[in-house]
C-alpha cells in the first residue's frame, strides 16, 4: 500500500498544544526568560493556523526560525556548552517543530518529543508538585495519542472526538499501566550514576562556600531555600544547642578570610573509617551518641553534614583528619546518607605536631591592637578555659549580634573589637580563634548550620540555608577540641530559637523577601498548612526521590528476603513471558474469540458427528440446507431432523413471538434426538 | 394472497418455460420495490418475460426501445405549443412521455447514449421527473423493467456501476432446458400469448403485498449474516470496493420480498443465498476481478452462516 500523509486530525491539535505547554512548564527555572515568549508565539501562531487566520510557514520562513532561534539560544546561553543549554536547544527545536506540524506522523513526532521534553524535564525540577504535573502531563500526551489515532478513522470529513471520550480513553490507559509503573519503580534495578552530569553550575547554588570573610554567612542569612533534611534514630529532636551540623572546617587565615588547609586531603574513607569508636563508646557506656539520617539538597561540592565527633558508615563517605565528612564526588544530585555524632565528653588522642602548628597558623602582622589585648587577656587568666570565658565575657559584655555589621577596613577584627563591635556570627567566630590563637591556643573556625525546623508530624528537621552558621572550636589538652561558640555568648536566642527571633528586634530576617516566614506564623493556620505541605513534601523526598539502590535492596530484603535484583528480573521476565504463554494458548485452544451459546455448542456436536461419518459441511452452508441433505440421505431419521429443522428455524429467525415459544432446551433436546437418530441411521445404512 | 402470488407464477411459467427461479426472482424484485434489469443476449426472453410481467401485474405499461439516437424528451416527455380551438391563441402544452407508467420497460437499456440513460436513471431513483422547472410525480407503482445486451456486444454503451445500483436485481434467463426449447418448438407464438396473459394481482394486492414484504421478519441471525457479507466484500475478499448501504438495503429487501414469494413470515438464510446472485453480481462485477457470475459464489463459499 502506498504511505499516505494524513492530516493532523483537528481534534488532536488542542490536546498538542496543551501538552507543549505542560511539558514546557518545569524547564521554565533553569531557561532564559525569551523562551516563555516563544513559547507563546508558536502555540498562537498555531492556533491561528489552525483557526485558518494564518498560512502555514514555507521553508524560507521555516529556515530563517531556526537561524534565529538557535542563535537566540547561543546568545541566550552566553555560548556556554551545558545540561541546561543543550536541554535549551533541545526545547527551542520543539518548539518549532509544533509550528511546522501539519500530518498526523507530525503529530506523532511532536507526542514523543513532548515525553522526552518532560523526562529531561525532571532534571530539573523534582519537587511533588512537578511529579503530579508529569501525571497531568502524561495523561495529556496520552490523550494527544489517542485522539490522533481516532481522529483517523471516521472517512472522509474529520469527526470530531468529544473531549469526554478522548479522557475517558487515556484515563482508561494511564491507570491500566499504573501498576506496571508500580513494579518498574520498584524493582528496576538504580544504578548508581554512571558519570556525574553537571547539572547547574556551581555559582547558581546557594550554600556554604569553602571559605569565610566576615559577611559571607550574613548573605546566606536572606535565602530560606533547603539545605537539608534530617531524621534521628530516637525519632526525637535532640536539644538545639547541640545541632551544629558541621560542614567544613577553616583552620588557615590570610588576614582576610578563613580557608581549608591541605589537611582536608588527609581522608579515611569508609570502611577504614573509625566506626570502632562509636562501638567503643557504647560498651563504655558514654552517653550521647546521635545517629541520624540526612537528605541533602545538591551543593555542586563534596561535602556533607556532620554532628560533633562524627563519623558515616556509607560506602563513598569519608572522614577528614579535621573531622568532617566529605563525598567521593560532589554532590549534584539529591543524597542521602546516614551518619552519627558524639555529644558525651571523653579524653580523646593527642593533637599531632603538624595539627597542632596547622591550628596556631596567624599571619605575621596586622591587628596590632588585638594582639596587644589578648596578650594582656592572657596574662590577667593565663589558663586556656579561663582565657576563654574572659573572651566570651568580654563579647556578651558590649557587643551585637546584626545582620547588618558595618563595613570593616584592613585590620577588620580590630576595627570589630574595639571600634564597631557589631557584628554577625562569622565576625564573632573568626575574631575569637584569632585571639585564642594569638595566644597559643589551638583553634579553628568551622561552618555549617545550626538548629533547624522541627516538624512534629514526621518527627524531622528541616535545615534551611538561614541557619547557615559560623563557630569555633578549641582544642583543650587533655579533653580534646571544645566547640566554643561566641555568637551564644551573645545573642543566646539566636542558638536557643534560631535566626529569626534572635533578630526580632532589628527586623532584617529575610527582609528582602515579600512573604517573611514570621508572617506565615502568626496566622495559625497558615503555618499549619505550611506545616502540612512540608510533611508531605518530606515524605515525598524520603519515599520517592531518594529511593535508591540502597533502600530497594532493604525493601526487597524485607519483603522477599533476597538483595540480588538480577533475580527479581529474571523472575519478571519469566511471569511477563508466562502471563503472554497463558494468554496465547487460551486463545490458541479456544479458537477465535466468540462467545457460543449453549446450542450453538450443541449444534457444533452434531456437526461433528457429520464430520466423522464422512459428511463434509462448510461453514457457509445454512443449518437448514445441512439438515435437508440428510434428511436425504438418511431417509429413517426424517422425523427427528425436521423436527429439529423446524425448531431451529423457528428459534433462530423468526418473528420474536415465535422464537421465544421455542426454549434452549427444546432446541438442545432436538439436537440430542437428531444425533440419535442419525447414529442409528448410520448403523442401518452400514449393514 | 399469496395464492394470487401463486397464480401469476402458474402464469409466468406458461409463457417462460423452464425458468421457475428466475420468474420467482423477477416477481420477489417488484414485490420489494425494485427495478429489474434483465442482461442476456438478443432472442433469449427478455421483452417476452417483461411482457408476461406487466400483463400479470395488470399494470399500465409502456415500452421504450433504446437506440443510440433517443433523446431525452423521447423519454419524459416534451411541451409542444398548441392553439386553443376557435382562437388565435394557444400555449405550450407538456406530452407527457412513455416514462409516465406503472410499469416502463426499456429494452436494450444500454444502446441509447448516457445522457438518455440517465435521464431514466434519475426518474428511478427520485420517482419523478423535472421538465422545464415544472416537477412532476410519476405514477405509483412505476416499476422500470429494463433489458439489456452483454456489454461486450457491439454498439453498446455499459452502464456506470453508480446507475447499475439503481436496479435492485439483475437477472439473465440464460438458454431453455432440450425439454423446454422442444416445448417451444412445438407450441403456438408465446410472445402473442405474454401479449394475453390475464391480470392475476390487483393494484390493491399489489401495494398490500409491497407492505407485507416490509412486515417479514428478520432475525438477528440473519442480519449477523448479511452484515458479515457485506463486511466480506469490503474488508476480506480483496475487492477493488465493498457493497455499499445501499447495496445491503438491497440484499434485506430482496431477501424478504424472496421468503414472501416462498410463503415464509420470515428470511432464512436460504433467502438470502437465493437472492444474493442477483443482487450483487451486477453491483460487484467491476469490483472483482473474475467476472460477473464468480462473485456472489465466492461470497456464498467464504461467508460463515452461524458464527
Amino acid at each position: 500500500m502506498k504511505a499516505i500523509e494524513r492530516p493532523l486530525p483537528r481534534s488532536a491539535l488542542l490536546w498538542l498544544l496543551a501538552a507543549g505547554v505542560l511539558v514546557f512548564m518545569p524547564h521554565h527555572s533553569h531557561l532564559p526568560w525569551f523562551f516563555w515568549g516563544m513559547a507563546l508565539i508558536t502555540t498562537g501562531w498555531r492556533w491561528l493556523m489552525h483557526r485558518g487566520q494564518l498560512p502555514y510557514p514555507n521553508a524560507k520562513t521555516k529556515m530563517a526560525a531556526v537561524v534565529l532561534v538557535g542563535g537566540a539560544v547561543v546568545a541566550g546561553f552566553s555560548g556556554h556548552y551545558s545540561l541546561e543549554s543543550a536541554v535549551g536547544f533541545f526545547v527551542a527545536m520543539s518548539l518549532l517543530k509544533t509550528l511546522e506540524m501539519r500530518t498526523q506522523r507530525d503529530g506523532y513526532i511532536v507526542v514523543f518529543l513532548c515525553f522526552f521534553l518532560l523526562a529531561t524535564g525532571f532534571l530539573f525540577e523534582q519537587e511533588l508538585l512537578w511529579g503530579l504535573l508529569g501525571i497531568v502531563a502524561t495523561w495529556v500526551l496520552i490523550g494527544t495519542l489517542v485522539a490522533l489515532q481516532l481522529g483517523q478513522q471516521g472517512t472522509g470529513a474529520a469527526k470530531q472526538l468529544g473531549f469526554a471520550v478522548v479522557s475517558r480513553f487515556a484515563t482508561g490507559i494511564l491507570l491500566i499501566s499504573l501498576p506496571l509503573m508500580l513494579v518498574v519503580y520498584l524493582l528496576f534495578p538504580r544504578f548508581g550514576p554512571l558519570w556525574s552530569i553537571k547539572l547547574q553550575s556551581e555559582q547558581a547554588m546557594t550554600g556554604l562556600s569553602d571559605s569565610m570573610s566576615p559577611g559571607d554567612i550574613a548573605s546566606l542569612s536572606q535565602s530560606d531555600e533547603l539545605a537539608f533534611r534530617a531524621t534521628f534514630e530516637s525519632g526525637q529532636q535532640p536539644p538545639r544547642n547541640q545541632l551544629y551540623w558541621r560542614a567544613l572546617v577553616l583552620d588557615q587565615y590570610d588576614g582576610r578570610s578563613w580557608q581549608r588547609s591541605g589537611s582536608r586531603r588527609n581522608v579515611t574513607w569508609y570502611p577504614e573509617m573509625p566506626e570502632y569508636q562509636v562501638e567503643q563508646l557504647r560498651r563504655a557506656g558514654v552517653e550521647g551518641v546521635t545517629r541520624y539520617e540526612i537528605i541533602q539538597e545538591p551543593t555542586g561540592q563534596n561535602w556533607l553534614f556532620t554532628l560533633r565527633d562524627g563519623g558515616s558508615m556509607e560506602p563513598g563517605i569519608g572522614l577528614t583528619s579535621s573531622g568532617v565528612l566529605v563525598d567521593r564526588r560532589p554532590v549534584f544530585q539529591r543524597k542521602r546518607y546516614r551518619g552519627y555524632g558524639i555529644d558525651g565528653q571523653y579524653a580523646r588522642h593527642q593533637l599531632g605536631y603538624v595539627q597542632r602548628r596547622l591550628n596556631l597558623q596567624l599571619p605575621d602582622d596586622g591587628n596590632p591592637r588585638t594582639r596587644a589585648w589578648a596578650q594582656q587577656l592572657w596574662q590577667q587568666n593565663p589558663t586556656a578555659d579561663v582565657f576563654v570565658q574572659a573572651l566570651l565575657d568580654h563579647f556578651a559584655a558590649s557587643f551585637t549580634y546584626t545582620l547588618k555589621p558595618p563595613v570593616l577596613g584592613d585590620d577588620d577584627i580590630d576595627e570589630f573589637l574595639f571600634d564597631t563591635q557589631r557584628g554577625f556570627c562569622a565576625h564573632f567566630a573568626g575574631a575569637f580563634v584569632y585571639a585564642a590563637r594569638l595566644v597559643g591556643i589551638p583553634a579553628r573556625v568551622v561552618t555549617g548550620y545550626q538548629g533547624g525546623e522541627w516538624n512534629n508530624a514526621e518527627n524531622y528537621l528541616t535545615v534551611r540555608q538561614y541557619d547557615a552558621h559560623g563557630w569555633a572550636e578549641i582544642w583543650l589538652d587533655g579533653v580534646g577540641w571544645v566547640r566554643v561558640d561566641p555568637t551564644a555568648a551573645v545573642a543566646p536566642s539566636r542558638i536557643e530559637l534560631g535566626l529569626e527571633q534572635a533578630l526580632a528586634g532589628e527586623g532584617s530576617f529575610m527582609e528582602n523577601s515579600l512573604i517573611k516566614p514570621g508572617q506565615i506564623r502568626s496566622m495559625p493556620w497558615l503555618n499549619q498548612l505550611r506545616l502540612k505541605l512540608e510533611s508531605v513534601n518530606y515524605l515525598w523526598h524520603r519515599w520517592v526521590l531518594s529511593y535508591d539502590g540502597e533502600r530497594q535492596k532493604s525493601i526487597l530484603r524485607s519483603i522477599f528476603n533476597r538483595t540480588d535484583y538480577l533475580y527479581f528480573i529474571w523472575w519478571i521476565i519469566g511471569a511477563v513471558i508466562a502471563v503472554f504463554v497463558v494468554i496465547a494458548a487460551l486463545m490458541l485452544a479456544k479458537g477465535p474469540a466468540r462467545s457460543r451459546s449453549a446450542e450453538r455448542r450443541g449444534w457444533d456436536t452434531l456437526l461433528a458427528d457429520c464430520e466423522k461419518a464422512g459428511i463434509a459441511v462448510a461453514a457457509s452452508e445454512s443449518p437448514l440446507s445441512v439438515l435437508q441433505r440428510l434428511q436425504r440421505q438418511y431417509s429413517s431419521a426424517r422425523p427427528a431432523l425436521l423436527q429439529l429443522a423446524t425448531l431451529m428455524e423457528q428459534r433462530l429467525y423468526a418473528a420474536p413471538s415465535q422464537a421465544d415459544a421455542v426454549s434452549s432446551k427444546a432446541v438442545l433436546a432436538a439436537i440430542k434426538q437428531a444425533r440419535r437418530a442419525l447414529k442409528r441411521a448410520q448403523k442401518l445404512a452400514r449393514k | 394472497m399469496t395464492k394470487a402470488v401463486e397464480a401469476a407464477l402458474a402464469q409466468l411459467n406458461t409463457v417462460i418455460l423452464g425458468k421457475e427461479e428466475q420468474l420467482k426472482l423477477s416477481l420477489a424484485c417488484l414485490l420489494a420495490g425494485g427495478h429489474l434489469l434483465i442482461e442476456d443476449l438478443p432472442g433469449m426472453g427478455k421483452t417476452t418475460l417483461s411482457h408476461a410481467l406487466a400483463g400479470v401485474l395488470g399494470l399500465q405499461y409502456n415500452r421504450i426501445q433504446f437506440t443510440s439516437d433517443l433523446l431525452p424528451a423521447d423519454i419524459l416527455g416534451v411541451s409542444i405549443f398548441e392553439k386553443e380551438p376557435g382562437s388565435e391563441l394557444g400555449r405550450f402544452r407538456f406530452h407527457e412521455g412513455p416514462v409516465f407508467s406503472q410499469l416502463l420497460l426499456a429494452d436494450e437499456i444500454n444502446r441509447a447514449t448516457p445522457k438518455s440513460q440517465s435521464a431514466l436513471l434519475e426518474a428511478m431513483e427520485e420517482r419523478q421527473v423535472t421538465v422545464e422547472g415544472e416537477t412532476r410525480q410519476l405514477p405509483d407503482p412505476f416499476f422500470v423493467i429494463a433489458t439489456q445486451n452483454p456489454v461486450n456486444q457491439s454498439g453498446t454503451f455499459p452502464l456506470p456501476e453508480s446507475q447499475l445500483d439503481r436496479f435492485l436485481m439483475r437477472i439473465s434467463l440464460g438458454y431453455p432446458s432440450p425439454a423446454a426449447e422442444r416445448q417451444l418448438l412445438e407450441g403456438n407464438n408465446h410472445r402473442d400469448k405474454a401479449n394475453h396473459l390475464q391480470q392475476q394481482i390487483t393494484p390493491e394486492q399489489l401495494s398490500a403485498l409491497k407492505q407485507h414484504v416490509q412486515q417479514i421478519h428478520a432475525s438477528s441471525s440473519v442480519l449477523d449474516y448479511i452484515q458479515r457479507i457485506i463486511g466480506f466484500t469490503r474488508y476480506d475478499a480483496g475487492y477493488a470496493y465493498g457493497l455499499s448501504p445501499r447495496g445491503a438495503l438491497a440484499l434485506l429487501q430482496a431477501a424478504k420480498a424472496w421468503a414472501l414469494v416462498n410463503q415464509r413470515e420470515h428470511v432464512i438464510p436460504e433467502d438470502v443465498q437465493a437472492v444474493l446472485p442477483a443482487v450483487v453480481d451486477h453491483r460487484l462485477a467491476d469490483a472483482a476481478d473474475g467476472g460477473a457470475s464468480s462473485v456472489s459464489a465466492h461470497i456464498l463459499a467464504n461467508v460463515d452462516v452461524l458464527v
